[in-house]
């Protein structure tokens, strides 16, 4: 009896809220803000990228299309187990393991550049290894943990960045300057566009990464679907404001020299002509952002691999092995910081597109054929 | 749990962050850094640090001298900004530390050879935040401006800055930009740059020792001086100092002013207590174009034995010497941007790139750098008197 009440507490504790599952569209979407995607985009479109953010933010519609689509038509099961049953065992797990191993990689790449930018900003004289190490120490041990408790750390980061969010942009209001806004099209239609699909590319991608949960998982309530929306409208307007913000306050040509502009503009908050030097205090949301879609990245590939791996204490260190072999990687790959750099410039797109878009339109194509598949069965039933 | 709480407590103690941590009296605060150059082309900087050694606690002097300065002043040159400023260490117990840095002088040499390079140091510097302000030094040296001590202000840099503040907010011939305002202005095509001037008066040795603060005029004094205008980013000269108030007029940035019209006997002043400046591009067949479009409230602050100010018609007639005093001036400043100082400070070329791009770039492949000459400006100014003063009629 007791057993039967631990067993269905811990069930319980694995199972999210709707809200929790709702926050993950904000908290692991904005993993490849700082330094990557908002840095190329105002590379290619410079002063028209607010036009670029929301055009993008539109197109993400699509990618929250597929994964609905998706879930509708698991039959209750997470990605791993749903492309095994669609495409067998061999196929099912060799687009398991693209998705895994691009995961790794752009987890590797996003710590990366997050401990550059520590490095660079915060603390020049401690060595990149203690900044990587302080990072991995927590996501490990976050991801090792229930989607329950993930979904709970998720929710204490929405609440988090909600609140310096509103910070922000209440110290940056009087240093906007609307003027900072023009010329707008100067180089035509095709900038924005390409920063658009860059937009939509590094942004979207991680909502698709929520097949790994299945829906039993999830608590429906009556108004699941609109928190859903909400919490997404509310993600998109995070993106876009942030890049509207930095267009207003840095104008076009010192966008362009800056690493990190969405850090330098936040030098300029203050609030109420009282409250100054606030930048190192509101970039900490920046820092959340990675360290969530670090912990839901990592919770993936560790799911794929209990499926792989029985035994409870092996399923136990397999975080904490990850760990290790993204901190030798670290170490190996990036001992400058000019190659993390071209690395993200030249071949950040390609790998997302091909490493995780491919793979889930391939399950995509597949749960859409068995659903057609199921429906001319059902239909050949019903009139024989 | 016994091991995950033992474990949390050893990353605290390695992983917060020791190896950065700095304490307070093992830095040197730096509020102004002068840059220079030699004879050989090397870097001369000059750095003035708050001195943080305890005054006498009795108040008096001790039986050797007076109380120590309130600032100490570094000298190093070197072939780098920054190789100067490491240099200090030399002579300093501390590390130079420049986050709370509030001046930066830079010299008139230094500012006749390219700006970026000199400042290249305090942009890509990650440790201050580019909101302090840069001033050329007129007819001095930063060096000679950094080692005077001021009345009414301890501390030296605070009192040029609270000078700059105070003539920018009550006269009108100066500007309060920061770095990253300067570095935005240069960066930006079809505007050039204007700095702050700050020059000296009197005998620089003088102004080293207390005696300079402890007589009631002191003999050595830093004073704002008129605005220092670039072209491509070296400096080229300077405006005269009522320019200054036609240039923060148009740049929608005047704060106050005041204004001297007619002669002594049939005179008066007027202070401009608000300014609104609305511009306007075009191009009419093939002409350049911009409209200038003014308010301005003025008050009364003072008229001569021959004025009156007692009846609506006098007020109209003053309001019509403002006008015409605003628009002749803002006419006289354009000109001699277009053909003395043959530099666009105003941004004319900088309306054209951000409301009318095309037109623009037109503009540059026909003129090239000379497009500035063949922009025409049109003015209307509309002053409204709000305030003859608490006097109707003359006493």
């Amino acid at each position: 009896m007791v057993k039967e009440e631990i067993n269905n507490q811990s069930q319980e504790a694995d199972n999210i809220t709707s809200f929790g599952y709702a926050s993950f569209f904000i908290t692991i979407t904005k993993g490849f803000f700082l330094g990557i995607g908002t840095y190329m985009m105002f590379k290619i479109s410079r002063v028209d990228t607010y036009m670029a953010a929301i055009m993008g933010a539109i197109a993400s519609i699509i990618t929250i299309a597929i994964l609905y689509f998706i879930k509708t038509h698991s039959q209750n099961k997470d990605i791993i187990d749903l492309n095994k049953s669609l495409f067998g065992k061999v196929i099912g797990t060799i687009l398991n393991i693209i998705l895994c191993v691009t995961l790794l990689f752009l987890v590797i790449l996003v710590l990366q550049n997050i401990s550059q930018f520590v490095k660079i900003q915060y603390m020049p004289d401690t060595q990149v290894n203690y900044i990587r190490l302080l990072f991995l120490i927590p996501i490990t041990y976050a991801a090792g943990k229930s989607i329950g408790i993930i979904s709970r750390i998720s929710q204490l980061v929405f609440f988090c960045n909600l609140a310096m969010l509103i910070a922000s942009l209440i110290g940056l209001l009087p240093e906007i300057q609307i003027n900072n806004l023009y010329p707008i099209l100067k180089d035509g239609a095709m900038p924005p566009l390409s920063s658009a699909i860059i937009y939509f590319v590094l942004y979207s991608f991680p909502i698709l990464l929520l097949t790994i949960i299945p829906n039993t998982k999830i608590i429906k309530s009556k108004h699941s679907k609109w928190k859903v929306i909400l919490v997404f409208i509310y993600a998109s307007f995070v993106l876009c404001s942030r890049i509207l913000v930095a267009i207003l306050i840095l104008g076009e040509e010192v966008l362009s020299i800056y690493r990190f502009p969405e850090y330098v503009m936040l030098k300029m908050a203050s609030l109420f002509e009282i409250i100054e030097r606030m930048e190192n205090t509101l970039a900490i949301q920046y820092l959340f952002d990675v360290i969530m879609f670090c912990i839901f990245a990592l919770y993936f590939i560790v799911t794929f691999l209990k499926k792989k791996i029985k035994g409870e204490k092996k399923e136990k260190i397999l975080p904490y092995i990850l760990a290790l072999v993204i901190f030798i990687v670290l170490n190996v790959m990036f001992k400058g910081s000019m190659l993390g750099y071209q690395l993200i410039e030249n071949y950040i797109i390609p790998i997302v597109l091909v490493g995780i878009f491919v793979p889930m339109i391939i399950t995509l194509l597949g749960t859409i054929v068995k659903a057609i598949k199921d429906k001319v069965m059902t239909l050949k039933q019903a009139t024989s | 749990m016994k091991i995950k709480i033992f474990f949390l407590i050893v990353a605290m103690f390695l992983f917060n962050g020791l190896n950065n941590a700095r304490e307070l009296n093992d830095l040197a605060i730096v509020s102004a850094i002068g840059v220079d150059v030699d004879e050989k082309g090397q870097y001369v900087l000059t750095a003035q640090v708050l001195n943080t050694k305890k005054q006498n606690s009795s108040g008096g002097s001790s039986s050797s001298g007076g109380q120590p300065s309130l600032i100490t002043v570094f000298n190093s040159s070197s072939s780098s900004v920054h190789g100067a400023l490491r240099d200090m260490v030399d002579q300093s117990p501390k590390k130079l530390y420049i986050a709370h840095m509030e001046l930066l002088l830079v010299s008139e040499k230094v500012a006749k050879s390219n700006m970026f390079e000199t400042l290249d140091f305090f942009i890509r510097d990650n440790e201050n935040s580019n909101d302090f302000i840069l001033a050329i030094t007129k007819d001095t040296s930063p060096k000679d401006i950094l080692e005077v001590l001021t009345p009414l202000e301890t501390n030296p840099t605070q009192s040029i800055k609270d000078s700059i503040e105070v003539t920018y907010k009550n006269k009108g011939t100066t500007i309060h930009n920061i770095l990253s305002q300067n570095i935005s202005i240069m960066l930006k095509p079809g505007i050039n740059m204007v700095s702050v001037s700050i020059g000296l008066e009197g005998n620089p040795k003088e102004g080293q020792s207390e005696e300079n603060i402890k007589n009631s005029n002191s003999k050595t004094k830093i004073t704002v001086k008129e605005l220092a205008y670039f072209d491509n980013r070296t400096l080229q000269g300077y405006l005269n100092e009522e320019e200054g108030i036609y240039y923060n007029l148009a740049r929608n940035d005047l704060e106050s002013a005041m204004l001297n019209l007619g002669t002594k006997e049939d005179g008066f002043v007027a202070e401009i207590i608000e300014a609104k400046c609305n511009s306007a591009t075009k191009v009419e067949n093939e002409e350049y174009i911009i409209d200038f479009d003014f308010k301005v409230k003025c008050a009364i602050t003072e008229i001569s034995k021959d004025k009156h100010v007692e009846n609506l018609e006098e007020i109209n007639t003053m309001q019509k010497q403002i006008e015409e005093k605003i628009k002749s001036e803002f006419i006289s400043f354009v000109d001699n941007c277009k053909n003395k100082y043959n530099s666009d400070l105003i941004g004319f070329g900088n309306l054209y790139y951000k409301n009318m791009n095309k037109e623009y770039e037109k503009m540059q492949s026909k003129y090239g750098n000379d497009y500035l000459k063949h922009i025409n400006v049109n003015c209307n100014v509309e002053v409204s008197l709000v305030n003859e003063g608490s006097v109707m009629s003359v006493w």
